[in-house]
């Protein structure tokens, strides 16, 4: 399987989603090839996961005096706040029939990408299922995937600088969750690159290509004109509605 | 009326049930941080749900769900169909 690798780009959270959406249907109709693409947020943004209720997980107002934008994504999981500075996203998207059949398994597989990623910058890390990543006992990176039309999308995101207090003043974390885990607090979860070295964000985005080209047939391109006009349309007509990002 | 009950499942993801019933359950919704494959399974069962009684039994209600699960060919992941049944019933709580 040849793959088509998409260096980093910045865009805002709807772009960001209905491009993965674009990708998607190109890779479905054999028009583009498996496709790994690397971006950031700008500005600064939440995603909910598919199943969860904006309300019930951000705090809107908040997001609103902060000028962050909320989306709903296509994979389930939890919400996600991607400081414009503080992470790298990826998205994998291929062929079902390319991609190990279990659901489980393509995680491991993926999150091993990540897990390789973190290694080539000296940092030990482990897949932590179902879908997270944790360094030094504490999440560093978490994942969601779906499969539609014979196609998995896997992205995640790698935490570099978290702003762990903006983070919290926009997730609303249930209590069921933060006793489960049996913590002190919400931020004991969840680390970030910077805590295990002065990596620059060219280190990391080096690292990160490093781990997700290593041993894969693969060249550096661009998403395609249709899939460019494409994103605009998913981005206007689903991404940016309020009957897609209220929707449950 | 309207009910709710969230639970973490043990080794799994968070599971929340709002229930809005009278003298049969209405709508049921069910959200959380959790994945299932195809989505609409997830719709399917909440549709599934609608109608029955208050004193519906926890295992007929696991059932139901479960039968939906298969005629879909769904895969859940970090909630299972008992999770759901069992957190229908908290919600609807002691109107049962």
């Amino acid at each position: 399987m040849k793959w088509r690798v998409i260096p980093l780009q910045t865009g805002d959270a709807f772009t960001n989603m209905a491009v993965d959406e674009a990708v998607c249907e190109a890779v479905a109709a054999g028009k583009s090839p498996p496709t790994v693409r690397f971006y950031t947020w700008k500005p600064s943004a939440v995603s909910i996961g598919y199943f969860q209720n904006l309300n019930d997980e951000v705090d809107v107002n908040v997001a609103k005096e902060l000028s962050v934008d909320i989306v709903r994504r296509r994979t389930g999981g939890g919400a996600v706040y991607h400081d414009a500075k503080g992470e790298i996203t990826y998205s994998v998207i291929a062929p079902e029939s390319g991609m190990p059949s279990g659901i489980r398994e393509s995680y491991q597989m993926i999150c091993g990408w990540i897990t390789g990623s973190l290694k080539n910058l000296g940092i030990e890390s482990e897949f932590k299922p179902i879908n997270d990543i944790i360094a030094g006992g504490k999440k560093i990176s978490g994942n969601a995937q779906t499969r539609r039309n014979g196609v998995l999308l896997q992205h995640g995101t790698l935490l570099y600088d978290l702003d762990v207090r903006t983070m919290f003043t926009l997730l609303k974390v249930p209590r069921e969750k933060i006793s489960d885990k049996m913590i002190q607090s919400v931020e004991e979860r969840v680390t970030k690159v910077l805590n295990f070295g002065n990596f620059s964000v060219q280190d990391v985005y080096d690292s990160v290509l490093k781990g997700f080209t290593d041993g894969k047939d693969y060249e550096m391109g661009c998403l395609s004109e249709e899939e460019v006009y494409r994103a605009k349309e998913l981005a206007e007509e689903r991404y940016k509605t309020d009957e897609w990002n209220y929707r449950r | 009326m309207q009910g709710v009950s969230t639970e973490k499942i043990q080794g799994g993801k968070l599971l929340r049930v709002k229930v809005d019933f009278g003298d049969k359950i209405n709508r049921v919704q069910i959200t959380g941080d959790f994945f299932a494959h195809p989505e609409d399974v997830i719709e399917k069962i909440e549709v599934s749900l609608g109608g029955l009684d208050l004193g519906v039994r926890e295992q007929e209600m696991q059932n139901k769900i479960d039968g939906v699960i298969v005629k879909t060919g769904a895969d859940l992941v970090g909630i299972d169909a008992a999770a759901i049944a069992r957190n229908v019933i908290r919600a609807l709580g002691e109107n049962r």
